[in-house]
């Protein structure tokens, strides 16, 4: 059993997710923008309805993109920054042993890519070092002590082979 | 891209809760800011009233007003007082009176040493027949500027000092009609007042 990251098709993906979050992001902040603008034109001497509706629909716009960015945009963007980086950046190949991998991800780098941790050990002729790489998805499908041929790319693997 | 999990969302909450404060009080500032800019009532349909004395029921004076004046598309009225025999009158009278009152009431002992050409306009013969015949003024050089007030009038929003007062109107105002330094004929609510308050 082998594990292989589709990089070109993950990209392509990331890459639309990263537009059209954009693009929807911008088509609304412009529809708020140009209510806003509306409301503070049409008002008459007694604009306090129009002024509260105003503070409203901006208050719920600016707290739904505090929410947005950092929970679910920047995650996709990184993403996506990780994939374009991927061509051109250092890859490494290992011969490695599967320890465990663990369900809960984290945020290893505090930029909002949440990584799913790996313990493996990494064999190098005699010398054997424990180390914790990462994968981007969880359930790789190895089980203790498999050994493996592997291709990291920021510590994250990218691709993982069986030896039989 | 993962589920928001509770322990992401209260971390979330609590790292990031003092963006979604300052943010909204930042809008609510700004959005404030924006509105009475842009929808500031025009001088004409202000009304601010200098009191030499004690303004004793400011909301019902407001309300009074604009019932009264509401065909005249009055929207605001505001006073400002100052206590005549504090050290701090002639400031108070010459920085927010003569800059911004449309109607500054003055008792007479006070006028003793005041120029009220500096700040009043002058009672020319045509505008005290249409709108002051028969009412007392306050002259110097024989030059009419104020009309006395009728203190049982005002008593119920006013406590004026226990001597003649008489109301003068600023040249700066653009409620006095064609007697202002920008004269609007139609803008005349401060005649009407004087002319509603004076005897």
């Amino acid at each position: 059993m082998n594990y292989q990251l589709d990089i070109s098709r993950e990209y392509q993906n990331a890459r639309k997710k990263v537009t059209l979050l954009s693009l929807a992001f911008s088509l609304i902040f412009s529809l708020i923008l140009i209510a806003d603008v509306l409301l503070v034109i049409f008002a008459n001497e007694d604009y306090k309805l129009n002024l509260i509706i105003t503070i409203i629909i901006s208050i719920l716009f600016a707290w739904g993109a505090i929410f947005f960015f950092p929970n679910f945009y920047n995650e996709i963007f990184q993403k996506y920054l990780f994939y374009k980086g991927y061509e051109s950046g250092l890859k490494e190949t290992a011969e490695v042993e599967f320890d465990k991998e663990i369900d809960e991800p984290v945020n290893r780098d505090k930029n909002g890519l949440y990584l799913y941790p790996v313990h493996v050990t990494y064999i190098d002729g005699l010398t054997k070092t424990n180390k914790v790489i990462y994968a981007l998805e969880k359930n790789l499908g190895f089980k203790k002590g498999d050994k493996l041929t592997i291709t990291t790319y920021q510590r994250i693997i990218i691709k993982a082979e069986l030896h039989l | 891209m993962n589920q928001l999990s509770k322990d992401r969302l209260s971390n979330h909450i609590r790292y990031v809760w003092p963006a979604y404060v300052i943010s909204a009080l930042l809008i609510a500032g700004g959005l404030s800011f924006i509105f009475q800019a842009v929808h500031k009532l025009p001088e004409y349909k202000t009304l601010t009233i200098f009191v030499s004395g004690k303004v004793t029921d400011g909301k019902t004076l407001k309300e009074d007003l604009l019932n009264t004046y509401q065909d005249k598309e009055l929207k605001s009225v505001s006073t400002i007082s100052a206590d005549p025999n504090e050290g701090h009158y002639n400031t108070k009278l010459t920085i927010p009176g003569y800059s911004s009152a449309d109607v500054l009431i003055i008792p007479v002992s006070k006028l003793e040493n005041l120029d009220p050409s500096y700040f009043a306009i002058d009672l020319k013969e045509e505008l005290i027949t249409t709108f002051y015949s028969g009412y007392t003024f306050y002259k110097q050089k024989e030059v009419s500027y104020g009309i006395k007030i009728n203190k049982e009038i005002v008593k119920p929003y006013m406590s004026l000092p226990n001597e003649d007062c008489y109301m003068f109107l600023n040249g700066n105002s653009y409620n006095i009609g064609e007697y202002a330094n920008k004269p609007v004929k139609e803008h005349d609510l401060a005649l009407h007042l004087v002319k509603q308050w004076g005897m």
